[in-house]
């Protein structure tokens, strides 16, 4: 590991430079016998700014890299073998096969496929180090086809006004893929940094010794301001953006080849460059050979759910409070605040004296300074932050102030967090709670009442959770923040915020909870029941009035089952209730197709054959949720489109 | 200013009762009263109150009497308009039980609990009971042919009476397995009388039970507890006199009804008597046939069999069994709900009966 704030001479920066050379011009060669699958990004042309970059870095820094991110790592790392390894798809790559060109993963270095999907990760790291009270930073490095992505943008504006230690190079090599930049890019780069009143920096490749000194100058000038800065490195890609797709001009090109310092050094100092580009040849063989002999890519040990189908037991009653759910979770957020210190709470107007739209943390930034924090309205930005955050060791709870605002933040959660574990192994750990509520029934319209955690199910890695009205919404989160190894998405409810957990079970039902980690509920009727019905969330008032005027008025018995895992999701509870139903009608508030209702269905009838013998499906008309609160009735399934359904599978069409 | 309707609430007299009993109205619906004006009895475990209008207007009322009205809680309303519209009113249609094992009915069930006046303590500690378990529990088959529904209040009618709150409470405490209290008093007959009559009545064919049905069926003008039935705390007499007429020859027990038996002389209830077993030999005897009694004979002297209990039907409060001849002797039994009468009067009414067919033995009919 280089030491920090370190200018490497001349002969250095070319040693490195060169032995990336060579590592990525093997890999090309591999890719072309068919020894390398899926892609490789090189970044021969561009190698220098890496090497200057890595000795300016210490210890506790980290360098989030782009997908073109081969220099970057073996400047980082020194590491070789784990990079050829990676491309060649062997257990001993860096990312133990798994990521490939694009995902590589090791201490202190992060990479990732998606133009700037790790810049908020890169702020949140560079928050925790800040929180921490360490000098260390973040370098982020982006490519100039970054500056199209919104999300650099949210990120900038975080860093600039929280002050967070974050340096972002852009690497600016004039082409997004094979766009020209002229084609896409309005304004000038720096000016949109300047706009957040960031420093700016520039240097680029061609003159390397300024690029080594001022490298060395961006990272102190970080360290010691604690302030983000913009740092363009102009250089030029003399390959292809990954294999052969290239359209650029030749002429250019070759301009570009004869500028560049690593072949000049090659074409004028051969007698120099000698013992580099042996040295560089003998550690790339023999990385190449000692993959060749490595074991294949193995699976990730966390894909497998040991809970998917486990049978639970079972006790008497559910959870009771006279206390509304909303302040219920806003005492659990607190007690989690005094508990742990890692506990922090990020969101959209979640500070006092607003508390957040539904009031859930109300006055705990007063009593916690610092660590309950108002953001900008940057949903993907604030949940790249709390997956940095998590990377590092904190317990981020971000809040989403609406369900539907989840679909901001879903490369975040999907393409990013989700996939830190895998990617990066064990230091991939991401405990970050994303806590939002979904569902209607308030006449909020067609972009804030509608329930899509149907998106967020069956991403692996990540836990999904509902909130319903017959389990402790705050012990939820004790046990979620004692517990927690992966990016979690926490579905509250709208309507439930307001309710108090004082309704009796039903008369003539039972009311049993689970002793899963996260409980299942379930009433069971005294006498066998004609169906089982399922739901989740704030379906469940409505499927208990559904419930009660089945039976009271239609002579039909359900027996009622509520998940509060939906994902990864056990069958055991439903499976159970249906083999002493044989009918299985699933309720939701969502769209239908596709989503969890339906892999209940699947999930039952494909563990016990034979068992079920009807299902039924009740979700929202595929219609936008409308504002009119008699048309929302028609389009949400209430109490009364269960009872119909039910009826319907019980008595036939 | 809309004219808003003054709600008449039931006072808190009676501290230890959670209901009162609305006895009897004393103005009709839409009624103009005067303030102060008495407008219904209440009885409460202790008194029967009179109950004054707080203002002058119209009364409206909706509750039926005989309803159990909980205390605190509206019982009617003065209006200033006839028609102004006031709020609806319902009674207390089931008593709960003290704990938490009283059973949650369908509405349903609850209909035919009511409607066959099956008490609540049925089914304590039973959880959730829908319309196939009352089915059940009366003995018929939720899919097959139903009784219950054919022997409705639709083709008899009947004038209801509040039961007595002692009453009520007598039913709660006693009740044991059974939609009736039944109970069940019985007389010997002389045998001698009936036998000289039935050999003069070919038509009787060779059996006293028209001259049985006959008789008991005008008795029962005279004992009109016994062609009753009990529901939800009140007495309901028939106006009609429907005798129901056990058979059952191997083809399965059928209570075909002889209408108006009380009207119809001797000879007449004999022929339908023996019209109704030659329809039973062919299988002839539906719903129909057997809907509308209300009150029924069995007769099992044929059987052998000295005494027995027969169970009270559905909707009837009285049933009258025939035992075998024995030393010169029929054995007359009655079982009937106490809910609704006691044994003395039961035994009146055999003893009336058992008079009435002695005075065969006098060359009667």
């Amino acid at each position: 590991m280089p030491r920090e704030n370190k200018v490497p001479d001349r002969g250095e920066l070319f040693r490195q430079g060169l032995l990336m050379r060579a590592v990525e011009r093997k890999l090309l060669e591999l890719f072309e016998k068919g020894k390398l699958s899926g892609t490789v990004h090189t970044c021969i042309g561009q190698e220098l700014c890496a090497a200057a970059l890595a000795p300016a870095l210490g210890e506790g820094d980290v360098v989030v890299a782009p997908h073109r991110c081969h220099g970057h790592y073996l400047a980082r790392t020194g590491d070789v073998e784990g990079l050829v390894a990676e491309l060649m798809g062997r257990r001993t790559g860096a990312s133990g096969g798994r990521g490939g060109s694009q995902h590589i993963g090791a201490p202190g270095f992060y990479s990732s496929g998606v133009q700037g999907g790790m810049l908020p990760a890169a702020a949140g790291m560079a928050l925790a180090r800040k929180l921490s009270g360490k000098d260390d930073i973040v370098a982020a490095v982006i490519g100039d086809g970054t500056l199209g992505e919104g999300v650099l943008y949210e990120t900038l504006n975080i860093a600039a006004k929280w002050e967070l230690p974050l340096l972002v190079v852009l690497e600016n090599n004039l082409y997004a893929q094979s766009t020209p930049q002229a084609q896409t890019l309005s304004g000038d780069i720096l000016s949109r940094a300047g706009a957040f009143g960031i420093a700016l920096f520039r240097a680029d490749t061609w003159d390397h010794a300024a690029l080594a000194q001022r490298c060395a100058e961006v990272t102190r000038k970080v360290r010691e301001s604690g302030k983000p800065l913009f740092f363009v490195v102009d250089t030029y890609r003399l390959m292809a953006h990954s294999k052969g797709d290239d359209d650029r001009d030749q002429a250019e090109i070759k301009g570009y080849w004869e500028k560049d310092p690593l072949e000049r050094f090659m074409r004028d100092e051969p007698h120099a460059a000698a013992p580099l580009l042996a040295e560089a040849a003998a550690r790339v063989e023999a990385a190449v050979a000692k993959a060749q002999t490595a074991g294949g890519a193995e699976p990730h040990e966390d894909d497998e759910d040991p809970e998917g189908t486990a049978p639970c037991s079972w006790k008497p009653g559910g959870f009771s409070s006279g206390e509304r759910c909303a302040a219920l979770l806003n005492e659990a957020l607190r007690r989690n605040l005094k508990r742990d210190e890692r506990v922090l709470l990020i969101g959209e107007d979640i500070e006092s004296p607003y508390g957040g739209a539904f009031k859930v943390t109300k006055g705990l930034s007063a009593e916690f300074p610092g660590r309950v924090r108002n953001t900008p309205i940057s949903e993907a930005a604030i949940t790249g932050l709390g997956a940095g955050l998590a990377a590092e060791g904190f317990l981020p709870v971000v809040e989403i102030m609406f369900g539907d605002f989840m679909a901001l933040a879903a490369d975040q959660f999907i393409n990013q967090a989700a996939k830190f574990r895998f990617m990066y192994g064990c230091q991939g750990r991401v405990p970050l709670v994303v806590r939002t509520p979904m569902g209607g029934r308030r006449g909020y319209g067609p972009t804030h009442s509608q329930s899509l955690e149907k998106h967020f199910l069956g991403v692996p890695g990540t836990l999904v959770l509902a909130l319903n009205g017959r389990t402790d919404p705050g012990a939820v989160y004790d046990t979620l923040l004692a517990a927690i190894d992966r990016p979690t998405v926490v579905v509250e409810n709208k309507l439930l915020y307001g309710a108090r957990f004082d309704q009796p079970a039903p008369k003539g039902f039972t009311l049993e909870t689970s002793d899963e980690l996260y409980p299942t509920v379930r009433l069971r009727p005294q006498g066998d029941a004609d169906l089982t019905l399922f739901c989740y969330g704030g379906m469940l008032p409505e499927a208990e009035a559904a419930l009660e005027a089945l039976f009271e008025e239609h002579e039909l018995l359900c027996e009622l089952v509520c998940p509060m895992r939906l994902y990864p999701f056990n069958v055991s509870p439903v499976l159970d209730s249906v083999r002493r139903t044989g009918r299985l009608f699933v309720v939701e508030e969502g769209q239908a197709f596709a989503a969890l209702g339906s892999e209940v269905i699947a999930r039952v009838a494909e563990s016990a054959p034979g068992v079920l013998k009807a299902a039924a499906r009740l979700a929202a008309a595929r219609h936008p949720i409308p504002a009119a609160p008699e048309l929302e009735a028609e389009v949400l399934p209430g109490a009364k489109h269960i009872v119909r359904r039910a009826k319907e599978l019980v008595h036939g069409q | 200013m809309a004219n808003e309707p003054v709600t008449v609430f039931i006072p808190r007299e009676a501290v230890n009762d959670l209901t009162v009993r609305l006895s009897a109205w004393r103005a009709g619906d839409k009624e103009k009263v005067e303030a102060g004006q008495v407008i219904a009895e209440i009885e409460t475990s202790k008194a029967v109150l009179e109950l004054r209008a707080p203002a002058a207007g119209f009364l409206r009322r909706s509750l039926r009497e005989g309803s159990d009205v909980p205390v605190g809680s509206p019982l009617c309303f003065i209006n200033q308009g006839a028609e102004d519209p006031v709020p609806e009113i319902e009674a207390e249609t089931a008593a709960p039980a003290a704990d938490g094992l009283a059973a949650r009915l369908s509405r349903k069930a609850a209909e035919l609990v009511k409607q066959h006046a099956i008490p609540l303590e049925r089914f304590v500690g039973k959880g959730l009971i829908r319309e196939a378990d009352v089915l059940a529990l009366l003995g018929q088959s939720p899919h097959g042919p139903d009784l219950a529904a054919g022997v409705s209040a639709k083709s008899v009618t009947f004038k209801r009476q509040a039961l007595p709150k002692s009453k009520l409470a007598e039913a709660r405490y006693l009740l044991s397995g059974s939609n009736s209290l039944a109970s069940s008093v019985s007389v010997a007959c002389p045998t001698r009388g009936l036998r000289a009559a039935a050999a003069r009545h070919p038509e009787w064919g060779g059996s006293p039970a028209a001259a049985i049905v006959f008789e008991a069926a005008r008795l029962l003008r005279e004992h009109p507890v016994f062609n009753a039935f009990h529901e939800d705390g009140a007495v309901n007499y028939y106006d009609e006199v429907n005798a129901g007429f056990a058979v059952d020859a191997g083809q399965g027990l059928k209570v075909p009804v002889i209408r108006d038996a009380d009207k119809k002389d001797l000879g007449a209830i004999a022929r339908e008597i023996q019209d109704l077993l030659l329809a039973y030999t062919n299988g002839e005897i539906g719903l129909e046939a057997q809907s509308g009694g209300t009150f029924t004979v069995t007769d099992l002297s044929g059987e052998g069999v000295l005494c027995f209990q027969p169970l009270i039907n559905q909707r009837q409060s009285a049933i009258l069994g025939v035992g075998a001849e024995c030393e010169g002797f029929y054995r007359l039994i009655l079982a009937f709900d106490h809910r609704l009468s006691e044994g003395r009067a039961a035994a009146r009414f055999l003893r009336d009966l058992r008079d009435q067919l002695a005075a065969y033995e006098g060359g009667k009919p």
